[in-house]
C-alpha cells in the first residue's frame, strides 16, 4: 500500500503543498497559481485539494500531514525580536502580536482545521524550517551523499545552515542565526532600492550587472562582519527590521547619501552601484560558506536551498569557482518548496527510499509536477466559447510554431503540467526568438509590461550548450547563470562612456535577447526526458535556423502569477501581444481572435509586484 | 492597553537582555558558527 505524505507550507509567503507517494514527489504546486494572488501566503487549500485529485486519493489515504516549520519556536523568536528591540517597534507589535497570540503560534491547529474539510486529517508533523529546505535539496538531488548549504531570510532562528546528506539520512552541522542573514541583507538593499521584498530580490540581481561595486568596501566596513570561515553578522544599527515595519532607515540614508528611491521612480547609477555592490558580497559570502561546507563534509558535489539559492548569478559564480564538482539547486528553492521538503523528510525517515538514485535523473521530474489539461479538455474549453482555433498533430506542432517564431512571433506556450517553483521551463512560458535584437524591449513593453531593464533567459537544447554558453555543467531549472561562448559574442565591450540602461542597447552576441549587459545568461538546458515537447520545439526551431535556442520567459504579465489554466492562457494571450497561443495541441493565431474588451483596466487590477 | 503591556513589559526586559548579552558576547570572536555538538570545526 502506497504511504502517502502531504507537505504544507503557509503564513508567510508563497503558500504551497506537495504530495510524496513512497518517497516520490507526484504533485507540488503553490496556492498563487490558483487563487491568482501572487505570492498568496494563505492556507494552500487549492494547492493541497490539487495534490490530493492528481494522486486520485482523499485526505483519508494520506499517511502524515508534514508542516514546514515550527511555530512554536518561531514565536519565541517573534518575542525576542520584540524584547530585543522594546522600547521601539512598537507600531509592529500592535500590528503583527495579536495575530501571534491568537492563532500563529499555533499554525499546525489552524493547518488542521483548514484541511478538515478535505476529510479526516492525520498526525501533522513539525520540521524545522531549514531542516525542510534542506531536505528539499538533497533528497530530490541525484546524490547518494553530498554537502548541503541552505540559506534565506529566516525560519525559525536559523538563517544559514550547513548539512552532510547521506543516502536517506540528514545531519546538521552547524548555523548561523537571526538577525544575521545573507537573505535579509539582500532584502534590506532590494527595499532600498524602491523594491518589494521577498519578491524584488531578483530584480535586483537583474540590475546589478548595470553598475559598479563602488559601495562593496562600505557594506564590508559597515554591513556585514565576515568571517574566513564564511559565517557573518549583520551590525544592526543600521537596519530597521528588527524594530519596524521597513528594512532600512536612517542609517542606510546616512551610509549611501539620501533616501531610499521611491518605487516606480526613475533608476539612477546609485541603484544600479547598489545592486552590483550587494551582489558582490552576496557571492562572496556564498563562496566562502560553500568553501566551509565543503571542508567540513569533504564532499564533491553541493545541493542548495533557501531564497538565496534562487540568486542564480551567485549560483554561476560557485560552480565556475570549482570548489564542487557539481551544483544541485532545489528547483523551488524559496519557501514553497519547503512543503516539499518537509513532505520528503517525513516520508524518508516512515521509511520510504530515494527511488531515483542510479538512474542519472534528479527526483524532480523536470519540476513538472502541477495541474495538465488534456487536449479534450482544451477542446471542450475552446469550442463552448467559441474560440477559433485549429487542431495539429503531434508530429505537426513543433515546426509550424518554429515556423512562426522565425518570422518574429511571439508565442504563449501551455503544455503538459505546470512546473513547481518560480521559474517558468517550458509549460507556461512566453516564448521568442532570441536572434532579434528588439526582442526583449518588445516582450518587456508590449508583452510582459515590466521594467525595460529586466533579461530574459535563454532554454537550449542540452546537447548545444557549450557552443552557445560557458556553463560547466546542466541547468535543468535555469537557476545558473553562465557567460555566452566566445564564438558567439559579436562585441566584448561597450563604447567608452556607455552607461546605466544604455549598455542594453549594446548588441553582444548572436543572441542578443538573452544575453545581459555583462554578456552573461541565465540558461535553462532542456532534454527529451525534462521536457519532450519543449525539446522538439527547440529541435525544430535549431533545424530552421541553426540556432538551438529560444527566449523563456513566464506566461504572465507584471505582478501577475503564472497562469495554471487553459482560461488565464487564454486571457493572458488576448491581453498583450502574443501573436500565437498553443495550448496542448492547439494554435490560435491573434490574428482570428475576435476583439477581446473588458470594463475595467486590467492592469489597475494587478498590483505592481 | 497594547501600548501599556508593550512599554511596561517588553522595555525593562528588553534592556535587561541586550546588557546581558552585551556582557557576554564575545568581542572579537574566530567564528560566528553555531556548531552542532560533534561536529568538528
Amino acid at each position: 500500500m502506497t504511504d502517502f505524505v502531504l507537505g504544507i507550507s503557509a503564513f508567510y509567503h508563497d503558500s504551497a503543498a506537495a504530495l510524496v507517494a513512497d518517497g516520490v514527489p507526484v504533485a507540488a504546486a503553490q496556492e498563487e497559481r490558483f487563487s491568482r494572488i501572487r505570492h498568496d501566503s494563505t492556507f494552500p487549500a487549492q494547492a493541497a485539494g490539487y495534490c490530493l485529485r492528481q494522486a486520485g486519493i482523499t485526505l483519508t489515504d494520506v499517511s502524515a500531514v508534514a508542516y514546514y516549520e515550527d511555530p512554536k519556536i518561531k514565536f519565541r523568536r517573534v518575542v525576542s525580536t520584540f524584547l530585543e528591540s522594546a522600547p521601539h517597534g512598537y507600531p509592529a507589535f500592535r500590528d503583527t502580536f495579536p495575530q501571534w497570540l491568537s492563532w500563529k503560534r499555533k499554525a499546525t491547529e489552524k493547518v488542521r482545521r483548514e484541511l478538515s474539510v478535505l476529510g479526516s486529517v492525520p498526525q501533522i508533523d513539525v520540521r524545522r524550517h531549514h531542516e525542510s529546505h534542506a531536505a528539499s535539496a538533497f533528497f530530490p538531488s541525484p546524490y547518494a551523499s553530498a554537502a548541503v548549504l541552505c540559506v534565506d531570510g529566516v525560519g525559525e532562528w536559523a538563517t544559514t545552515t550547513l548539512w552532510r546528506g547521506q543516502g536517506t539520512s540528514l545531519t546538521q552541522l552547524a548555523e548561523l542565526r537571526f538577525p544575521h542573514s545573507l537573505g535579509l541583507l539582500y532584502s534590506a538593499f532590494t527595499y532600498f532600492c524602491g523594491f518589494k521584498v521577498d519578491s524584488g530580490e531578483y530584480k535586483l540581481m537583474g540590475l546589478a550587472p548595470y553598475g559598479k561595486p563602488r559601495y562593496a568596501e562600505l557594506i564590508r566596513d559597515k554591513l556585514i562582519d565576515i568571517k574566513p570561515d564564511g559565517s557573518f553578522r549583520l551590525t544592526m544599527q543600521h537596519f530597521e527590521f528588527m524594530r519596524g515595519q521597513v528594512m532600512t532607515g536612517d542609517g542606510f540614508e546616512r551610509l549611501f547619501g539620501g533616501p531610499r528611491r521611491t518605487p516606480e521612480s526613475p533608476l539612477t547609477e546609485r541603484e544600479f552601484d547598489l545592486a552590483a555592490s550587494v551582489q558582490q558580497v552576496t557571492e562572496e559570502v556564498v563562496l566562502l560558506l560553500a568553501k566551509q561546507v565543503a571542508k567540513l563534509t569533504g564532499e564533491r558535489k553541493l545541493c542548495l536551498a533557501g531564497g538565496v539559492a534562487l540568486n542564480c548569478v551567485a549560483n554561476g559564480k560557485l560552480a565556475e569557482a570549482g570548489v564542487f564538482d557539481e551544483l544541485w539547486i532545489q528547483p523551488a528553492a524559496g519557501d514553497a518548496g519547503g512543503a516539499l521538503g518537509a513532505a520528503l523528510a517525513v516520508a524518508l525517515e516512515r521509511g520510504a527510499s530515494r527511488i531515483h538514485l542510479g538512474t542519472g535523473q534528479d527526483g524532480m521530474a523536470g519540476s513538472l509536477l502541477g495541474p495538465s489539461y488534456t487536449d479534450d479538455e482544451i477542446s471542450t474549453y475552446l469550442t463552448e466559447r467559441g474560440i477559433p482555433h485549429v487542431r495539429l498533430t503531434p508530429e505537426e506542432m513543433p515546426a509550424c510554431v518554429a515556423e512562426r517564431l522565425v518570422q518574429g512571433d511571439i508565442v504563449g506556450w501551455f503544455q503538459g503540467r505546470m512546473e513547481f517553483g518560480p521559474r517558468a521551463l517550458g509549460a507556461r512560458s512566453i516564448l521568442g526568438d532570441p536572434r532579434d535584437p528588439d526582442m526583449q524591449t518588445t516582450m518587456n513593453l508590449k508583452i510582459k509590461f515590466r521594467e525595460s531593464f529586466r533579461p530574459f533567459a535563454p532554454s537550449v537544447l542540452q546537447e548545444d550548450t557549450k557552443d552557445y554558453f560557458e556553463l560547466t555543467q546542466d541547468s535543468p531549472y535555469m537557476l545558473l547563470v553562465s557567460g555566452i561562448a566566445p564564438e558567439q559574442r559579436t562585441m566584448l565591450q561597450a563604447p567608452v562612456g556607455t552607461t546605466g540602461l544604455d549598455l542594453l542597447k549594446v548588441p553582444r552576441s548572436t543572441i542578443p535577447a538573452v544575453t545581459h549587459v555583462d554578456s552573461s545568461a541565465r540558461v535553462q538546458t532542456v532534454t527529451e526526458h525534462s521536457n519532450l515537447p519543449y525539446h522538439r520545439l527547440l529541435t525544430a526551431f535549431k533545424e530552421q535556423t541553426g540556432c538551438p535556442v529560444l527566449v523563456n520567459t513566464s506566461f504572465n504579465v507584471r505582478g501577475e502569477p503564472i497562469v495554471q489554466s487553459p482560461h488565464e492562457a487564454y486571457v493572458c494571450f488576448m491581453r498583450t501581444n502574443i501573436d500565437l497561443l498553443v495550448l496542448g495541441h492547439h494554435l490560435l493565431v491573434k490574428a482570428d481572435q475576435p476583439d477581446w474588451a473588458e470594463q475595467d483596466d486590467w492592469r489597475k487590477a494587478i498590483p505592481f509586484d | 492597553m497594547t501600548i501599556a503591556l508593550y512599554y511596561l513589559v517588553f522595555t525593562p526586559i528588553g534592556l535587561l537582555r541586550r546588557a546581558v548579552r552585551a556582557q557576554l558576547t564575545p568581542r572579537d570572536p574566530q567564528t560566528y558558527w553555531h556548531f552542532t555538538e560533534g561536529t568538528r570545526a
